[in-house]
C-alpha cells in the first residue's frame, strides 16, 4: 500500500505532467506519419535521456509507447493509410464508415475505445502487480537465466515468420551485447583494438539502426516524390465524434471483451499489438449478429481493434517491469531506457523502486486518456502530417535520426554505428529475420551472461536443479514442443477421421 | 541442390561471421569471458546450417519473408531505389563528417528536396528553417554535442 501512496504521490510533481504531454505529443505526431512510429520516436529520445531524472525520462518514454495506437488511427480512417501496424484491423470497418460519410463518428468511436482500452486494464495490471510482486522476488539468479532465455523464446516462437530465423536473431542481439568489456571477467571481447567498442555498442544507435532506419528507408522508398497518404482528409463535426464515441459505451461488452483480450496478448511477451487488434477484431465478428457487415464500415469493426491494440501496450509494460522481460519491441525500449538510466529492471527494479514502477502503470492510463482527448481537438492538424509530401519528411526525418545517434554520446562513430546497423535491419526486413528479437537479446545479453555466470559460481553447472527453475525450463521446452505436438496430433486427428 | 538465392547468402555470411567469431573466442584465456559468447556463437552456426540446408533442398527457401508493410520480391528497380536511397544516407553520413550536421543538414534538404521536384525557393526555406530549428533545439535549448565537421568552422 504504501508503494501505491508513494506512486500516486509521484503525479504531484507539476514536471511529471509535462513530460507526460511532451511523450504523447511526441508519440502522436509520430504515428500519425505512416512507416515510421512510436518505437522510432522512442529511440530517438532515448538520445536525450540519459542523464535526465529517471521518473521523467520514463514518464515520457511510456506515454509515448502509450499512444501509438491512438494517432496511428486517425489515417486509418480519414485516409485508409494505418499510421501503425496495430491499426491496420481498423482500416477494414474505419475507412469504409469514412467513404459512407460517417467518418468522424468512426474517429470518435476508435479515440473513445483507445482511451478507455488502454486507461482501464492499467486497474488490472496494478492489482496483478499484488500478486505478481511475492512470486517476482522469489525468483533467484539461477532462475532469471531461464526466464530471459522465456523471454526471448515466446518472442521467437510466437512472433512472425521462421522460428529458425527469430532464434538467430535472438542470438546475434546477445552476441552484439558481448562486444566490449565482459561483465563476469573485466576482459574486454570483440573490439578489434577500437577505443570506440571498450564500452560495447551503445544503445540508441543499435535502436535506431534496427528500427528507424529500416522505416526511413521504406519511406523514401514509398514516398519520396509524392505524398503518403493517396487521399485527402474530411471534415469532421463535434456531433458525429461525440455520436461514435456513445457508440462505444452502447457497445460496452464488445469494449470490455476486446480490452481483455488485448491485455491478456500484452502480457504474453512476443505476440504484440498488431495481433491483439486482429483477435479482437476477429472475435467481434465471430460474435456479431450481423458479421456479414464486417467490412463494409460498421462501429463495432472500430471499437474492437481499438480497445485492444491500447490495452496490450498496458499488458506489455507488466511484464517488462515486474519480471524484466519485455512483451514488445516497446517493452524493449522501455527496457532500454530503464538501463541507460542506472536502474535494473526486473526483480532489483521491483524491489527497490517498486514506487517508480507503479507509477509508469498508472501513467499508461493517464496518457490514453489525455493522448485520446488531444487527438479530439487536434484532428485536422494530425491527419494534415500523412499528407506532408515524402520530398520534406524523408529528410527532415532523416536529420531527426542521424542527430539522435550523433547526440547520444557526442561521438561520430555512433553514427557509423547506426549505419551498419541499418543495413543489418534493412536485410532481417527483407530476408523475415526478426529485428525485435536481436533488440531483445542486444538488451538482455548484460544481464543474462551475468545470471548465468552467478548460477555456474554458485552451484556449479548443474545450477538448474532448482524447483523454480526447472518449472522454467519445463515451461520452456513446451513452449517449442508445442508447435510440432499440436500439428502431430493435428495429423492423427484428420488420419482417424478419414479413416 | 539450387543456386543460392539472397537468402541463402545472408545465412552463409552469418555462418562465416560465427566461425570468425568462435575463432577469435578461443584466443581468450579466461574461461569467464568466453562462455558465453562461445555458446551462443556455436549455436547460432549451428541453427544458421540447419535453415540452409533447408533452404537449399526447398522451392519455397528461395522467397524472402519480407515484411507486410510492403516488402515485395527482388526487382531490378527496387534494387536500383534501394541503392539511391542508400547513396543519399551514406552521402549524407560523409557530409556530416566532413562539414557538420548542420551545414549536413541544409544541404541535404536542399539537394533532396531538388532532386525530388521541388522548385529552387522551396527547397532553399525548407533548408534554412529545418536548420535553423535544429541549432535551436539541438544546441541551444538541449545543448547536445553535435559533430562539427573536420573542415567546418561552424
Amino acid at each position: 500500500m504504501h508503494g501505491f501512496a508513494q506512486a500516486l504521490g509521484n503525479f504531484g510533481d507539476p514536471g511529471i505532467w509535462l513530460w507526460i504531454v511532451f511523450g504523447i505529443l511526441w508519440g502522436i505526431v509520430f504515428s500519425v506519419i505512416p512507416g515510421i512510429g512510436p518505437l522510432e520516436a522512442m529511440a530517438l529520445f532515448l538520445a536525450f535521456a540519459f542523464g535526465m531524472n529517471p521518473m521523467y525520462a520514463l514518464a515520457t518514454m511510456v506515454a509515448l509507447n502509450s499512444v501509438g495506437a491512438t494517432g496511428g488511427s486517425i489515417t486509418a480512417i480519414l485516409m485508409g493509410v494505418p499510421g501503425e501496424t496495430p491499426n491496420v484491423a481498423t482500416v477494414y470497418d474505419g475507412f469504409p464508415m469514412t467513404k459512407k460519410g460517417q467518418g468522424a463518428r468512426a474517429l470518435g468511436a476508435a479515440l473513445t475505445a483507445s482511451a478507455m482500452g488502454g486507461a482501464a486494464p492499467v486497474f488490472l495490471a496494478l492489482g496483478m502487480v499484488v500478486v505478481l510482486v511475492p512470486l517476482v522476488l522469489a525468483l533467484t539468479s539461477m532462475d532469471m537465466v531461464f526466464v530471459i532465455l522465456i523471454g526471448l523464446s515466446f518472442i521467437v516462437v510466437l512472433g512472425k515468420g521462421s522460428m529458425i530465423k527469430g532464434l538467430i536473431s535472438g542470438g546475434l542481439g546477445l552476441l552484439l551485447a558481448a562486444v566490449g568489456l565482459s561483465p563476469t571477467s573485466g576482459l574486454t571481447r570483440f573490439t578489434f583494438g577500437s577505443d570506440f567498442l571498450y564500452d560495447g555498442l551503445h544503445i540508441v544507435p543499435v535502436f535506431l539502426g534496427l528500427f528507424a532506419v529500416p522505416a526511413i528507408v521504406e519511406l523514401a522508398l514509398k514516398g519520396g516524390g509524392g505524398t503518403i497518404a493517396k487521399t485527402q482528409g474530411v471534415a469532421v463535426s463535434i456531433r458525429d465524434v461525440s455520436k461514435g464515441a456513445l457508440d462505444v459505451f452502447r457497445h460496452w461488452r464488445l469494449w470490455l471483451r476486446s480490452s481483455l483480450i488485448g491485455y491478456v496478448v500484452g502480457v504474453t511477451p512476443g505476440i504484440g499489438a498488431s495481433s491483439g487488434a486482429f483477435i479482437a477484431y476477429a472475435e467481434a465478428k465471430r460474435r456479431s449478429k450481423h458479421p456479414e457487415l464486417f467490412g463494409t464500415g460498421v462501429v463495432e469493426g472500430v471499437i474492437a481493434p481499438e480497445s485492444a491494440n491500447n490495452a496490450v501496450m498496458s499488458g506489455s509494460l507488466l511484464t517488462t517491469l515486474a519480471v524484466g522481460v519485455p512483451g514488445s519491441a516497446g517493452g524493449a525500449l522501455i527496457l532500454g531506457a530503464i538501463m541507460v538510466l542506472g536502474l535494473v529492471p526486473g526483480p532489483t527494479m521491483i524491489r527497490e523502486h517498486l514506487a517508480l514502477s507503479l507509477t509508469m502503470l498508472m501513467i499508461v492510463a493517464v496518457a490514453n486518456i489525455i493522448g485520446a482527448g488531444i487527438c479530439f481537438g487536434l484532428v485536422p492538424q494530425l491527419a494534415k502530417i500523412a499528407i506532408i509530401p515524402g520530398r520534406i519528411l524523408v529528410p527532415l526525418v532523416l536529420c531527426l535520426i542521424y542527430v539522435g545517434a550523433l547526440a547520444y554520446e557526442g561521438q561520430f562513430l555512433d553514427m557509423v554505428a547506426m549505419l551498419v546497423l541499418g543495413a543489418v535491419g534493412v536485410v532481417f526486413q527483407h530476408f523475415g529475420y526478426n529485428s525485435a528479437a536481436l533488440v531483445l537479446g542486444f538488451v538482455l545479453g548484460e544481464l543474462f551472461e551475468k545470471y548465468l555466470f552467478i548460477g555456474l559460481q554458485l552451484a556449479g553447472p548443474l545450477f538448474f536443479l532448482r524447483p523454480i527453475s526447472l518449472v522454467l525450463i519445463l515451461i520452456l521446452i513446451s513452449l517449442f514442443a508445442w508447435g510440432p505436438v499440436e500439428r502431430e496430433l493435428r495429423r492423427r486427428l484428420r488420419r482417424g477421421r478419414a479413416a | 541442390m539450387r543456386r543460392p538465392s539472397g537468402s541463402a547468402w545472408v545465412l552463409i555470411a552469418i555462418m562465416v561471421a560465427m566461425l570468425a567469431a568462435m575463432a577469435d573466442l578461443l584466443t581468450y584465456q579466461s574461461f569467464a569471458t568466453k562462455v558465453m559468447p562461445l555458446a551462443v556463437s556455436g549455436t547460432i552456426f549451428v541453427l544458421a546450417a540447419i535453415q540452409l540446408w533447408r533452404e537449399m533442398r526447398t522451392k519455397t527457401g528461395r522467397k524472402p519473408a519480407g515484411r507486410e508493410s510492403g516488402i515485395e520480391s527482388d526487382t531490378p528497380a527496387r534494387g536500383r531505389r534501394l541503392l539511391a536511397v542508400a547513396a543519399w544516407m551514406v552521402g549524407f553520413a560523409l557530409a556530416v563528417y566532413l562539414v557538420g550536421f548542420y551545414i549536413a543538414s541544409f544541404l541535404l534538404v536542399l539537394s533532396y528536396m531538388k532532386r525530388h521536384g521541388s522548385k529552387w525557393p522551396a527547397a532553399i526555406l525548407s533548408a534554412v528553417l529545418s536548420t535553423a530549428a535544429f541549432y535551436l533545439v539541438f544546441d541551444v535549448a538541449l545543448k547536445a554535442t553535435v559533430h562539427r565537421g573536420v573542415v567546418s568552422i561552424f
